[in-house]
């Protein structure tokens, strides 16, 4: 049973559509990777999960509760830090720290203390005097000071500097190995791929896509030229290879061909060698690649 | 719950010694103003603007009681405006506040229900304006037993019945002595005008609340607040005014919040001041002290309760 499941999760408001229909399954001791431009919906899924809004169709659960309904059940196990963060000005940061931590049965003051300590961050200072990268570092601290089995992170490394990054997704790789589930949201696509186990990506509101990330690392991507179009691939291939074909110059009698091929290349290496193909090149395919297919809607570009 | 309780009351501490400062000074000082002019010299004054008696809550023969004129310190504007300040500002933040700020998001992110934040922030803003109430009183207590009150006793003289004027019995000078404010206020009179103050003060933040509870915006809220607590002003004005209009004194809560006419029940027909009503023969006349309180502290609560429901109900939007 997955720790976290949406059903046909919709969200509209009057006219427009935030969500829809959107199902995913995140299995328990994962990170799991939002990713989405802006307005894609990844901040309205997230507030769906947190019980921040009703949804205007679909069911989200957590640990089998309904996220709605059992709100306040749901947030016992959920850690979250939101997107846009915006702490009480007129706390000391270690005040904060104090505060928030004993709002929770399961907060520790002395892990948010080891947290800050681990980011660098002063917490002698009034939030309303700290940095835009200080109070995200903060907030962070504050979202991870506990041991609930899930965090949510909305957009949690953007504002910070890429040493404190790495040393973010040190902790969130650290938090995985003892178990607890991590959902995050980010724009930064190689920090999504080096840490996440699996990714949806949204678009306009709909789940355009979800793979593991380790597929997507065993994507690759062949171009060449051929005078001829190529037979259909053999039955036990034609799930793992997607062939399109475009002219680069109408004069040209030779086609531009792109295969892309899942998993391991030895068996459509055998199909490839019954054809002719020239100025072959092959590369492996990046979640960027993916990303940028689905947003422009063009045809695979490689990075 | 208790670190909940402790962190509104952080947020609202500077506010909240600023009104107990503003109302603890204002109320000393206007009851020390009123030993400033001898009750005798003032009934002339008062007599002078004898036409102007409609606006005024009481009989102006009351103001010319020492018990009268510390009962008008409580419905004074400084002190109104004491009042609504605390409770718009305390209320128009409990949902529409930390929404703008973003900082209810964080909140919620902890397992804490909607419900409970909502009435801590009930909690902790009917504690402050209780506090408030209780300034009022202390204020009003110190004030009267630190002064004194000048009074002048005239020669005695002979009343004529039926004429204007009376003789003289001595050609000498009156005589004016100095005695205590607390020989002539009993301040154990003056409790209707503090819980009455409190349950206006209640009211005010029930009202803030529910708006605050429905928008997304604080200054939309105060403004909301504010505009409803001046319409309800020129209301009471309007309806003491004009007779015609004397029907706009059912729906506002300046009628119930009389602070001067509550302490007049309670001094004067003190078996009455239970009463919901205060009739007029077989007519009723105006709420009698229960009257006054119950709809102030009914009103507000069925208001909180608004609020409530609606805030546990609601999508809360991302921060703007």
């Amino acid at each position: 049973m997955p720790f976290v499941e949406t059903q046909n999760l919709s969200k509209h408001f009057g006219a427009i559509t935030a969500l829809n229909d959107c199902s995913i399954e995140i299995p328990q001791g994962t990170i799991f990777g939002l990713l989405g431009p802006n307005g894609a919906g990844k901040s309205t899924f997230i507030r769906l999960l947190m019980g921040m809004m009703k949804p205007t169709s679909g069911t989200a659960t957590i640990a089998g509760l309904n996220c709605h309904r059992e709100s306040l059940q749901v947030r016992e196990k959920i850690s979250y830090l939101p997107g846009d963060v915006r702490l009480d000005r007129h706390y000391k940061g270690r005040d904060l720290l104090r505060v928030m931590t004993s709002i929770r049965k399961d907060g520790s003051f002395q892990q948010a203390t080891d947290i800050a300590d681990f980011l660098a961050l002063d917490l002698s200072r009034r939030v309303r005097s700290m940095s835009t990268g200080m109070r995200q570092k903060l907030a962070l601290t504050l979202a991870l000071a506990n041991q609930a089995p899930l965090i949510i992170l909305d957009e949690p490394t953007s504002n910070l500097d890429p040493t404190v990054r790495q040393q973010v997704i040190e902790l969130l790789q650290r938090r995985k190995q003892t178990g607890q589930t991590i959902l995050f949201s980010s724009h930064i696509l190689d920090e999504v791929e080096s840490v996440c186990d699996q990714v949806a990506i949204l678009k306009d509101g709909q789940l355009a896509m979800t793979e593991k990330v380790s597929n997507i690392r065993l994507t690759h991507r062949l171009h060449a030229r051929t005078p001829q179009r190529l037979p259909p691939p053999p039955k036990n291939l034609e799930k793992q290879i997607r062939v399109s074909y475009s002219k680069l110059d109408s004069n040209d009698d030779q086609e531009q061909i792109i295969i892309e091929i899942k998993g391991d290349l030895q068996p459509a290496f055998e199909w490839l060698s019954r054809v002719t193909l020239k100025n072959v090149s092959i590369e492996p395919i990046r979640l960027r690649s993916l990303y940028e297919q689905i947003h422009s809607n063009h045809e695979i570009s490689s990075s | 719950m208790i670190h909940l309780v402790r962190h509104y009351l952080l947020k609202s501490q500077i506010l909240c010694i600023a009104c107990s400062l503003a109302i603890l000074f204002f109320i000393y000082i206007r009851i020390w103003a009123i030993t400033f002019f001898d009750a005798a010299r003032f009934r002339q004054v008062i007599e002078f603007f004898k036409d102007f008696e409609k606006f005024s809550a009481v009989p102006f023969a009351q103001l010319m009681t020492y018990t009268g004129r510390v009962a008008q310190a409580f419905n004074e504007p400084v002190v109104i405006t004491i009042i609504v300040i605390w409770t718009i500002s305390r209320g128009s933040d409990c949902v529409a506040g930390q929404l703008n700020r973003g900082t209810l998001e964080m909140l919620l992110g902890n397992p804490i229900s909607r419900r409970r934040i909502y009435w801590v922030q009930v909690l902790v803003t009917t504690t402050g304006t209780c506090l408030l109430a209780i300034l009022a009183w202390t204020a009003m207590t110190l004030s009267v037993y630190t002064h004194t009150v000048t009074e002048t006793i005239a020669p005695p003289s002979l009343d004529i019945p039926g004429m204007p004027f009376s003789i003289p019995l001595s050609f000498a000078e009156p005589e004016t002595i100095e005695r205590p404010m607390s020989e002539f206020v009993e301040i154990n009179q003056f409790w209707p005008a503090i819980t009455i103050l409190f349950a206006m003060g209640f009211f005010v933040a029930g009202f803030a609340m529910m708006i605050s509870s429905l928008d997304r915006y604080r200054w939309r809220t105060i403004g909301i607040c504010i505009a409803f607590v001046v319409v309800q002003q020129m209301m009471r004005v309007l309806a003491m005014a004009k007779p015609e209009y004397d029907f706009l004194l059912n729906y506002t809560f300046f009628n119930p919040f009389d602070p001067e006419g509550l302490v007049h029940i309670y001094v004067n027909q003190p078996e009455r001041y239970w009463d919901f009503w205060l009739y007029r023969g077989d007519e009723i006349y105006r709420l009698s002290g229960l009257g006054c309180h119950l709809v102030l502290i009914g009103l507000g609560l069925l208001m909180y309760i608004i609020g409530d429901q609606v805030f546990t109900r609601r999508d809360l939007p991302a921060p703007v």
